[in-house]
């Protein structure tokens, strides 16, 4: 997993609830490279998911809505570091639908070696239908993201999901409407 | 969401630490990765600088390689059309020769067809010479003076001809500044008014082929031309436009089988147009007709030229019989050039403009009937002729009088019959000039000249000597220079005949020998007959003492034409 999503998650952690939980979650891990995170690098999805669970052993948070918080706090982040990846973009159905060819094709220009989920679309007049899949178990973060976009672009969309919860990693079903 | 308990001083500091060394850690881990990445980005780009030279050593080598082929191409294009043509040449000569025999209609039907064949043969040939000449970049452009109005006229005699046979309507129609010596390449341009003229005629089934100039002037002297070559023909499709200046293509590839040619035609014009500072274009809709538009800059002659058509001498008249759609260029011609030209419509308008002209300028009236206008029959026509034969000069089409009816004429026979299609020039002259006699060849006035040819190819020999003796003349042999220079000791011939390539003394060194003779001063004309038509090849003849080239293979009426010539000088 992107170094990124470690910093940000960290950052997250100490702006909204301390530095020093920031620590305690760390401790409770014991990870191998001491939570010594950069954002270049690569680590294995297991820390971030311990990391979580830490957080909401600790806070008392369900593990889900700590995942679509992030969700939400990530996709702001990007919009912010990555402006050019939004240009040209008004509408978060767009915007949505753009997700695997253009972003994910930048990436792999990039990180050659990353593992991206999977995305299958079905566009329809006003209508997005959008199927996530991945290797982890990152459906909540998802959702958080899809919730970032509508919030990004402030655009009135409502969306339902089904969650088909495999026994290993993500399989959601998104049907995003415009109002 | 602080901890149950607040901790002591020495956690605290501890918990510090920790951040610290995990901050720091973080640190070196980035710096790590950044310096491998700085590797790995500099290991790329060493091994893309690479992959880039090599890249293009191979598309040098490759190029090298490109260019020695299309060299390599060019060059046997080139040699081969030259040796083709040596023995076609032969076939040629042979064929007209046999034509001249008796022949029953089987045999001279065989012998037109070869004669047909290998001059098609000979044209294919040409056109790759050209062709493989442009793309080599060997073209030169001659700059020798040339009338330009007469050089259009021949192509047009040529090509108008079939057009006519064709049941075309064909019209030249140039402004009587064209009949005036440009400096340029005449043989490169009327080989592009071949083409296009041609192109016209071919393409064309039925209605007209128009012919038109405008000139531009630049202080009173004309400085450009565009010529409009219109017809009526088949026509281009938008998208065979496109391919058709490109060689080796023809509008479709249908078109080969359907007419024949090399496709080569119109990419050797344009780019001997644009070799010429002009161009090219067309204007077509499929089934409609295509307009050609060939443009160039002209060089004027500063000395008024001999063939010059100036205003004519006194306001002449004459009544032209023609109908009113046909040859608009011969009315334009004679009206700009300061002739009264009427053009009657009916036999009522007829008497009217004779009566009119003869009362202005005196008897007789030249009456140029060309084909009879839309309302006056042949026998209206005769009738009135016959009727005022005593006050007209007639000058007469062979369309409009054919030979049949030509002796029955009695008084009123023409004094000029012209042949189908009319130059408008030559109309102009006879109308200025009615006093001179028919053109006469030399062999019409039984002139015989005693003509030496030195020239090595056995074939050739017999081809050249029987042409020259069909025309009556006397006709001695050299097989080369050496034999050619020792006869010219002792015989003063009227006319020498000097091949360029022939051993133990080739051309050259024979005319220059031939030149140091006391009896061989420039009134001997000695005639080139050369395959080689290169600027430097003409100078190093003329240096040599030559007066004048010939090209291979010799046409017949070329050669006629180029005696005439220079027995007149």
């Amino acid at each position: 997993m992107r170094g990124i999503v470690f910093t940000e998650f960290m950052s997250m952690v100490s702006d909204v609830m301390s530095e020093d939980m920031v620590d305690d979650i760390i401790e409770d891990c014991d990870l191998p490279n001491g939570g010594a995170y950069t954002q270049v690098g690569t680590y294995p999805h297991e820390e971030i998911l311990a990391l979580v669970t830490a957080l909401s052993q600790r806070s008392g948070i369900s593990v889900h809505d700590l995942c679509v918080t992030f969700g939400q706090h990530l996709f702001n982040v990007f919009a912010t570091n990555y402006k050019s990846m939004f240009e040209g973009y008004t509408h978060s159905l767009d915007f949505l639908e753009s997700i695997d060819q253009r972003i994910h094709g930048e990436v792999r220009k990039l990180y050659p070696d990353a593992e991206l989920p999977k995305f299958e679309y079905e566009r329809g007049d006003g209508t997005l239908k959008m199927r996530y899949m991945s290797k982890r178990p990152f459906g909540s973060l998802c959702i958080g993201l899809v919730n970032g976009c509508k919030a990004h672009f402030g655009d009135d969309i409502e969306y339902s999901y089904v969650d088909h919860a495999p026994q290993e990693g993500a399989d959601i079903e998104f049907d995003v409407r415009a109002v | 969401m602080s901890g149950p308990s607040e901790p002591s001083p020495e956690d605290r500091i501890k918990r510090l630490e920790r951040r610290v060394e995990r901050e720091r850690a973080a640190r070196r881990a980035a710096e790590q990765l950044l310096e491998e990445k700085s590797t790995e980005l500099w290991e790329t780009n060493v091994r893309l600088t690479e992959e880039l030279k090599n890249r293009e050593l191979v598309i040098e080598d490759r190029t090298r390689q490109a260019q020695q082929a299309n060299n390599a191409k060019s060059e046997f294009l080139a040699t081969m059309s030259h040796e083709i043509r040596t023995p076609l040449v032969g076939v040629i000569g042979m064929s007209e020769l046999i034509l001249d025999t008796d022949l029953n209609p089987e045999q001279l039907n065989y012998a037109e067809t070869i004669k047909i064949s290998s001059h098609a043969l000979l044209d294919l040939i040409s056109d790759i010479l050209d062709f493989s000449k442009i793309e080599a970049g060997q073209i030169e452009l001659e700059t020798v003076p040339f009338n330009l109005g007469r050089l259009i006229e021949e192509a047009y005699l040529i090509t108008g001809r079939i057009g006519i046979e064709k049941g075309l309507r064909v019209d030249l129609d140039l402004e009587p500044e064209c009949y005036q010596n440009f400096i340029g390449d005449p043989a490169k341009l009327r080989q592009i008014f071949l083409n296009l003229l041609g192109n016209a005629v071919k393409f064309t089934e039925a209605g007209s082929i128009t012919i038109k100039s405008t000139l531009e002037f630049d202080g009173g002297i004309p400085s450009f031309v565009s010529f409009e070559i219109i017809d009526t023909g088949i026509g281009i499709s938008e998208e065979a436009q496109t391919r058709l200046f490109s060689a080796f293509t023809q509008a479709d590839s249908t078109m080969s089988r359907r007419f024949g040619g090399s496709g080569l035609g119109l990419v050797i014009s344009k780019r001997l147009a644009m070799k010429m500072g002009g161009n090219i274009t067309v204007e077509s809709h499929l089934g409609q007709g295509s307009t050609f538009l060939l443009s160039f800059p002209l060089v004027h002659v500063e000395k008024p030229a001999s063939s010059e058509i100036r205003p004519t001498k006194s306001n002449r008249p004459v009544i032209l019989l023609q109908p009113d759609a046909a040859q608009r260029g011969l009315c334009h011609l004679l009206q700009r050039s300061g002739v009264r030209t009427e053009t009657p419509v009916d036999i009522a308008d007829l008497q009217h403009a004779f009566q009119k002209l003869r009362e202005d300028f005196g008897s007789p009236v030249p009456i140029a009937y060309i084909k009879n206008p839309e309302d006056m029959s042949s026998s209206d026509v005769f009738q009135f002729l016959r009727d005022n034969a005593k006050d007209i000069k007639l000058i007469a089409s062979d369309k409009a009088i054919p030979q049949s009816a030509l002796n029955d004429l009695g008084e009123l026979a023409p004094s000029m019959v012209i042949s189908e299609p009319v130059r408008p020039s030559r109309l102009l002259e006879e109308v200025d000039s009615l006093e001179v006699a028919r053109e006469k060849s030399i062999s019409d006035r039984g002139m015989q000249l005693n003509i030496l040819l030195a020239e090595d190819n056995v074939i050739n020999q017999q081809v050249a000597k029987a042409t020259l003796e069909h025309y009556g003349h006397l006709v001695t042999i050299a097989e080369n220079g050496k034999v050619a220079l020792d006869m010219c000791k002792v015989t003063v011939f009227d006319v020498v005949f000097m091949d360029m390539q022939m051993p133990v003394m080739d051309g050259l060194e024979a005319t220059r020998r031939i030149r140091n003779l006391p009896t061989y001063t420039q009134s001997v004309p000695i005639i080139a007959m050369t395959a080689n038509s290169s600027t430097e090849h003409r100078n190093a003849c003329l240096e040599a003492g030559m007066s004048a080239f010939i090209a291979k293979p010799v046409d017949r009426h070329r050669l006629e034409e180029l005696l005439l010539d220079v027995v007149a000088r």
